[in-house]
């Protein structure tokens, strides 16, 4: 079965289809999960969370029309929820050992955490999911304007950010 | 998709992301497979922890007598829910009942909040839009939809008024007549039209307009046509162009006018709110900044124009353009519902009145600001001087905790004296959490 046909079959489909759609879309949905959040646990979590509301809210996905931006939008909102309970969490428990792993390497986590969890979603659809400003409007429900504007500025913040910090880039600006 | 060189090293920076894959299937099996909800232990928590700091943060009486407290404290945080009027105010029609749910009023302007829910159907959608609609007691400005749910069908609405302090106290009458859901938009739709055939060809066949008989327009050019009085646009061809895909919009005649490119549409798919623009790119796919605007207008069984929204004008200054190396882009959103009713809620509004204001003088070109004011509704800024610096206008509040908060609407306002500005955020914004405001990379301290 092809993505088209999933667009589809999702909405009345069962198991098979659930288990379609996270074969396709699972992974590239923990990596966005993951970028946004800048911790592996939680991602985890919300692309979980994605799939059982998916699975839970599947009369309300509308045949035909994009299962991948439909869940691109769960996930954002998964992650914007996460984010939230963090900052609750923060005020009353411990605060977590998060990532003990270092998945994502000091000065990158520290220039992506610089941006808004929506830059950060915008940067990662853009530049590694290569997402049109169309496909962002279905995810993010704003207007193709105003995500552009949101794009630009978030790229241009984090390349600041990193060519000051990060070992690397200069040596990729020279390379490019 | 082509990429840029910053973005290219970009992406090789993201990549070095290690994500590990896991077994999704396996981790979610449990959950859905049952019939009934998931338990999510996490879940329980998180909800005691909300529950808790609601009361905590002096907002637990709010929470505990409006029903729809929750729905918009799942829109908005806690700080800020405390500093709403909560109004509950409710009207129901066809099964779609419409609440207006809390409001906030400061010197300038008011936000009221408003939660509308499909009873019986799935008629809602998160891009909801207010088509027709009216406030007796205040001016709208805009809607927009801050928190959708798709299993409610709830959608909770921001309304912006202009009024601010006059508004204090009166009786408002908010009343919606028709909205529209399903929005479909198409991005970087290339019309396939060559302009280097519009190069030397003959003036284009034009018909008279007058600017004071349309139903409105856009653009930074609009400005200069209405104040022409009576202007010429294309005259519309009976077959017109299509577009790749677009069953609701054609072009219905292309052409030189006074060194500007005339591209004029007719929206064919009778929906009711069917718009867009026409932009170029150049050959690396790049939009050019142009000068532009657009009119609407209708034509008659004579073929003269009238009064309608039949057809768009769309002109791009192509001073210095060379046509033969620029591709004619479009952008275009159609409605797929249209969904007419009766909803009326009365409620009295009250004013809030809270403001941090600061004094300042930074010159942006030339426009001197003076005062920054900040408010739960956004920033206003007054000053002397041009207003044609607003549009250039980067700004952003800066919190203790390190966050950024973003502005995504703008007004301005300006006579003789002083020129105001105003930048509205989506949420409000919770004052005291606010350390700084940056404006064009200037940083104001508001300690």
């Amino acid at each position: 079965m092809q993505k088209k046909d999933l667009d589809i079959s999702f909405a009345d489909g069962g198991e098979a289809e659930l288990h379609l759609a996270v074969e396709l879309y699972g992974y590239p949905l923990l990596r966005y999960c993951h970028n946004i959040l800048c911790d592996y646990a939680d991602a985890q979590d919300a692309v979980q969370i994605t799939f059982i509301k998916a699975n839970h809210k599947r009369n309300s996905f509308k045949r035909g029309t994009s299962l991948s931006a439909w869940l691109y939008q769960i996930a954002y909102r998964s992650c914007i929820d996460i984010l939230r309970k963090r900052r609750l969490r923060q005020l009353i428990l411990p605060p977590k050992v998060n990532d003990t792993h270092n998945l994502i390497g000091d000065e990158l986590k520290e220039a992506l955490m610089a941006l808004s969890p929506l830059e950060r979603g915008l940067v990662f659809n853009r530049v590694i999911g290569e997402k049109s400003y169309a496909e962002l409007e279905e995810i993010y429900q704003l207007s193709a304007v105003v995500l552009r504007k949101r794009y630009e500025r978030a790229r241009k913040k984090l390349a600041k950010r990193l060519k000051e910090t990060h070992p690397y880039y200069s040596r990729l600006e020279e390379k490019s | 998709m082509k990429h840029i060189p910053e973005e290219i090293i970009l992406k090789e920076l993201l990549n070095t992301i290690h994500t590990p894959e896991y077994d999704i299937m396996a981790s979610i099996r449990g959950q859905v497979t049952s019939s009934h909800k998931p338990f999510n232990y996490k879940s329980v928590i998180y909800s005691a922890i909300v529950l808790l700091l609601t009361f905590v943060l002096t907002i637990g009486a709010a929470a505990a007598v409006i029903p729809s407290f929750n729905d918009l404290l799942a829109a908005i945080s806690p700080e800020i829910a405390s500093r709403l009027q909560y109004i509950n105010a409710s009207s129901m029609y066809n099964g779609i009942k419409m609440e207006v749910m809390a409001a906030l009023n400061d010197d300038e302007m008011a936000v009221i909040y408003i939660k509308m829910q499909d009873l019986e159907g799935n008629r809602l959608s998160q891009d909801l839009d207010l088509y027709n609609y009216s406030f007796s007691g205040g001016r709208m400005f805009n809607s927009q939809v801050v928190h959708y749910d798709e299993v409610s069908g709830t959608a909770i609405l921001r309304l912006q008024l202009n009024g601010g302090e006059e508004l204090n106290g009166r009786l408002m009458r908010f009343r919606v007549r028709s909205f529209l859901t399903n929005k479909k938009s198409f991005e970087g739709i290339d019309t396939g039209i060559s302009l280097k055939s519009l190069m030397g060809a003959e003036a284009p066949e034009t018909i008279n307009l007058n600017m004071n008989n349309i139903p409105g327009g856009g653009g930074d050019l609009y400005q200069e046509y209405k104040d022409r009085g009576t202007i010429v646009v294309l005259k519309p061809k009976e077959a017109g162009v299509g577009l790749p895909d677009l069953n609701f919009v054609e072009i219905s005649n292309i052409g030189l006018i006074e060194n500007r490119l005339h591209i004029q549409a007719r929206w064919t798919g009778g929906g009711i709110d069917d718009h867009g623009y026409f932009y170029l790119v150049d050959a690396a796919g790049k939009p050019l900044e142009t000068s532009s605007g657009s009119i609407l207008f209708g034509i008659d069984q004579e073929g003269s124009t009238t009064y309608g929204r039949e057809f768009q004008e769309n002109i791009i200054d192509v001073t210095d353009i060379n046509l033969e190396e620029v591709r004619l882009m479009g952008y275009f959103v159609t409605n797929e519902k249209y969904i007419e009713g009766n909803w009326r809620v009365s409620f009295k509004m009250v004013s809030q009145n809270q403001q941090i204001t600061r004094e300042c003088s930074l010159q942006l070109k030339d426009l001197l600001i003076d005062t920054i004011a900040l408010s739960p509704l956004g920033i206003t800024l007054t000053g002397k001087g041009s207003a044609a610096e607003v549009g250039n206008i980067d700004i952003r509040a800066n919190t203790y905790d390190g966050e950024e908060v973003y502005f995504d609407a703008i007004r301005t306002l300006n006579d003789a004296e002083k020129i105001i500005v105003k930048f509205s955020s989506s949420l409000p914004v919770d004052i005291d959490a606010i350390k700084s405001v940056e404006i064009n990379g200037n940083e104001i301290s508001l300690d």
